[in-house]
This record gives structure tokens, sequence and C-alpha cells, in this order.
């Protein structure tokens, strides 16, 4: 059957009127049953004129009340976007950026997001600095549709660079694939830097900048296992600084402190960068000699040397 | 041909169900011929509300075409519209009249408006549907939460 208007019987009923009243012979005198059929129509056609205005002005009426809580939603969450402490960005499925807040702008030294998406391609694509995190990036996103506080550095406009954490997720479309994604982006710099600070603290010797005591042994443990498991040699030197009480008492403790620090300088110039040079005690200094063979060792295996001069 | 014909099934006349998946902007479409179930469920707002209800007229037209003077079975048709557009308000229309005419030639059928008790629209709407109809039975059945 062909397609036909919703108006289909109204227009035919016009089509009837009209031929009814083209007719010659009634031109002066329209017969009772033309009027009757027209009214009967006509008064139809009022009843739905009514009820579909009615109808109408119902819809009309909760799609209004509809928009209005759209609005307020819409301004609620506007607002939190607008005012949170960390970045909040969305892009296309591409990754292109298509919004940002204003704490993303400026975490990233652009003066507002209209900046930030003009001069930043995309998020994962832009300021992240290494190619291994963004592969990371794009890896979780697909396998899981998220990502988890990813740890990352990203470059600021200005060159600066910063830690971040990444989370993420792949809003999906009906098709299965991925409409866009959603993301939030914290300024972690500080904690990442205090936590650095912290560990070097932790680790190392306040006088001398050696490793400590407890640092040693950690790694100690670590190179006897390995050493034991490739069946190499590994050397520990121990110093042990003489008459280091009578340096003290002669010239002062900062005397003493300018000697140990001298020795840590030198003896920090002998080791390789796999080595391990540290302050063992008040006066004594050991370092770690890693040996891949035997035979290429300079040092005789696992002895350690007391020079007592 | 068939030795002892039953239901509709009869030589030509066999009636495919008519069934038409709901999309976002148009409901869900499930006339069952043998259980004599009309169902019309979801939202109708379709950019041509013309093209959309034609077959569904066809279907309707055949349907009690097929019927032919069969003035005892009960067709129930359960119309469950959340939201619709003008367009499809009136194309409602139409389809009550299809309905009420096969009702003015004997045919039995039963009507269920059916709407959540919270959509006054929907209810207020059934009711202007059911003002126009004398030879269709129209109910207007409220949903409940459980």
């Amino acid at each position: 059957m062909t397609q036909q208007s919703l108006f289909y019987s109204e227009e035919k009923a016009i089509a009837e009127a009209e031929k009814l009243l083209a007719a010659p012979a009634h031109e002066d005198n329209i017969p009772a049953h033309a009027f009757r059929f027209l009214l009967k129509r006509y008064q139809k056609l009022f009843r739905q004129i009514v009820s579909l205005v009615k109808m109408g002005d119902r819809m009309q009426h909760d799609l209004n009340i509809l928009n209005q809580r759209i609005k307020e939603s819409e301004e609620k969450y506007r607002g939190i976007f607008e005012n949170a402490v960390e970045g909040i960005y969305r892009a296309d499925s591409q990754g292109c950026l298509t919004a940002a807040n204003p704490a993303l702008a400026w975490s990233l030294g652009y003066e507002d997001p209209r900046e930030l998406i003009a001069g930043v391609r995309s998020i994962a694509g832009g300021p992240l600095l290494h190619e291994s995190r963004l592969e990371e990036f794009r890896r979780q996103l697909l396998a899981t549709g998220a990502v988890d506080r990813l740890q990352a550095q990203m470059v600021r406009k200005d060159g600066r660079c910063i830690w971040v954490e990444i989370s993420a997720r792949a809003v999906p479309d009906t098709g299965g694939g991925i409409a866009c994604i959603e993301g939030l982006v914290s300024d972690v710099t500080e904690r990442v830097l205090l936590q650095a600070e912290l560990r070097r603290l932790a680790t190392t010797d306040g006088l001398t900048g050696l490793a400590n005591r407890r640092h040693f042994m950690e790694n100690a443990k670590t190179e006897f296992t390995r050493a034991r498991r490739q069946k190499s040699a590994l050397s520990i030197v121990l110093f042990d600084i003489d008459h280091f009480k009578r340096v003290n008492d002669t010239y002062g403790h900062d005397a003493g402190d300018r000697a140990l620090k001298a020795l840590a300088g030198v003896g920090g110039e002998l080791i390789r960068g796999y080595d391990m040079f540290c302050r063992f005690g008040r006066n004594r200094v050991r370092a770690f000699v890693n040996c891949p063979r035997r035979d290429s060792c300079d040092l005789p295996p696992v002895v350690p040397v007391q020079n007592r001069a | 041909m068939l030795l002892f014909p039953q239901g509709d099934h009869i030589g030509e006349h066999v009636m495919e169900n008519l069934i038409i998946e709901a999309t976002r902007s148009t409901p869900l479409v499930h006339f069952d011929a043998d259980r004599r179930i009309l169902t019309m469920r979801g939202e109708s707002y379709p950019e041509n509300a013309a093209r959309f209800y034609q077959p569904i007229y066809d279907w309707i037209s055949r349907y009690f075409d097929v019927m032919a003077d069969d003035t005892s079975s009960i067709t129930t048709v359960n119309l469950e519209i959340v939201y619709f557009n003008s367009s499809s308000s009136k194309a409602l229309m139409n389809l009550f009249d299809l309905f009420e005419d096969a009702g003015l030639d004997g045919k039995i059928i039963h009507v269920n408006w059916r709407y959540h008790e919270e959509n006054d629209t929907a209810m207020e709407c059934g009711e202007e549907f059911k003002e126009e109809l004398t030879n269709v039975q129209f109910d207007l059945i409220e949903i409940t939460e459980d």
C-alpha cells in the first residue's frame, strides 16, 4: 500500500465537498445530505483539533518541567566541573579534547580551558611526556574501559614538568564502540617530590650524602642473592678511618666532618655507577663492588680489606 | 490446500505477526494475529509519523479483512505510550478510527490504555482518545510501582 498523509481522511472529505460544490446542477441548491456530510466531518475535525491542542499543551507542559529539571541538573554539575580543584576533561573517541575545566587549564599553565583546547590536541597525545605511559594509558583504556590513577609526567605550556595521576573511563556508544572519554587529572607533583625527598632522607647519610647503613644492608641482601644465582663475584671493601677520634679531639668536630666528607668524595669518584659506597658507622665507610666475572675483577672477591694506615 | 483449515491460516489469508523493535523515538510494535493481541509500548516521536504508522495501518486493515465476519473473537489492543509528539497523536487518532470502523462493523475490540500512575499526561490523553470511541471498549489502566 502507498503511504498516505496523516490527514488523508480530511483531505478526502475536502475533495468530496469540492466535488459536490462543483456539480453545476447544485450550484444554487446544495442538497441537504451534502451539508450533513460536511457538518459531520467538520464536527469530528473540531473535536480532534480540541483534543490535539489539549494533548499538545500537556506534552509541552511536561517538556517544560523536564527542561527546567535538566537545566537545574546541568547547572549543578557544571558548578562541580567549573569549581573542582582537580582537572576534568572530556575527549572524543580519538582522544581529542572537547572540554576541560579551569583547574586542568591552570595546572598545565594555560589561561583558560579555551586556550588549553586550542593549544593541546589531546591530553594523552599532547602534554604526556613519555610514550610508554601513553601506551599504558591506551592499553588500560581499551582493555578494561577505564584507567585508574596512572602516574605520569606532563609538560606544561611553559615547559616545566609536573607529575600527574590520570584516571579515565571510556563512555560506550550504542554500537559497542567508544562515544567519548572522560578523565580526571590530579597534579601530584608536590607529593611525588616529597616522596622522593623522604626516600632520599631515609636512605642516605645526612653528613656525607652517601647511602646509609640500612640502605646498604637492604642492597646487600639483593646483591648477595643475585651473585649467588648468577654465580658471579661480589666484593665488599671496608675502610676504617684510623685515629679519627684524635682528629675530632685535636681539630674539632667540624674538621672531622670535613674529613669524612672528603673521604666520601674520593670514594664516590672511585666506584662505578652500579657499585655502592656507604657510611657504615661513625668512622667507617664500606663499598660494594660488583664483579660480573671473577677474572675481570680488580679486587679479590668477598674479601673485606681493612686499611689501618 | 489444507483439508482442515485452522484459525486464520486459510489459504492465502495467512496473517504474519507484525513486530517492529522499539527505537529511541518509536515504540515497540508487537501484533500477534493468532492470539489477537496487539501491543504498542514506548515513546513515539518519529521524524516521519506517516511513514512509521503506515505499515501498522496496513497490517490492521488486513487483519480485519482476514477476520471477515468474525464477530465473536475479541481483539485486545494494549497501548502503553509514555510520550508522543503532535504528529503521533494524530497518527493514533487515525489508528483509533480504524478500530472504531471495525467496531462499527461488528468486531469486538478491547483497548487497554496503560499509563504509569505518575504520568497524568498519558492518562489525560487516554481520556481524550476514549471520548471519540463508541464502538470500541476503551479502558484506562493505571500501572503501579508494584
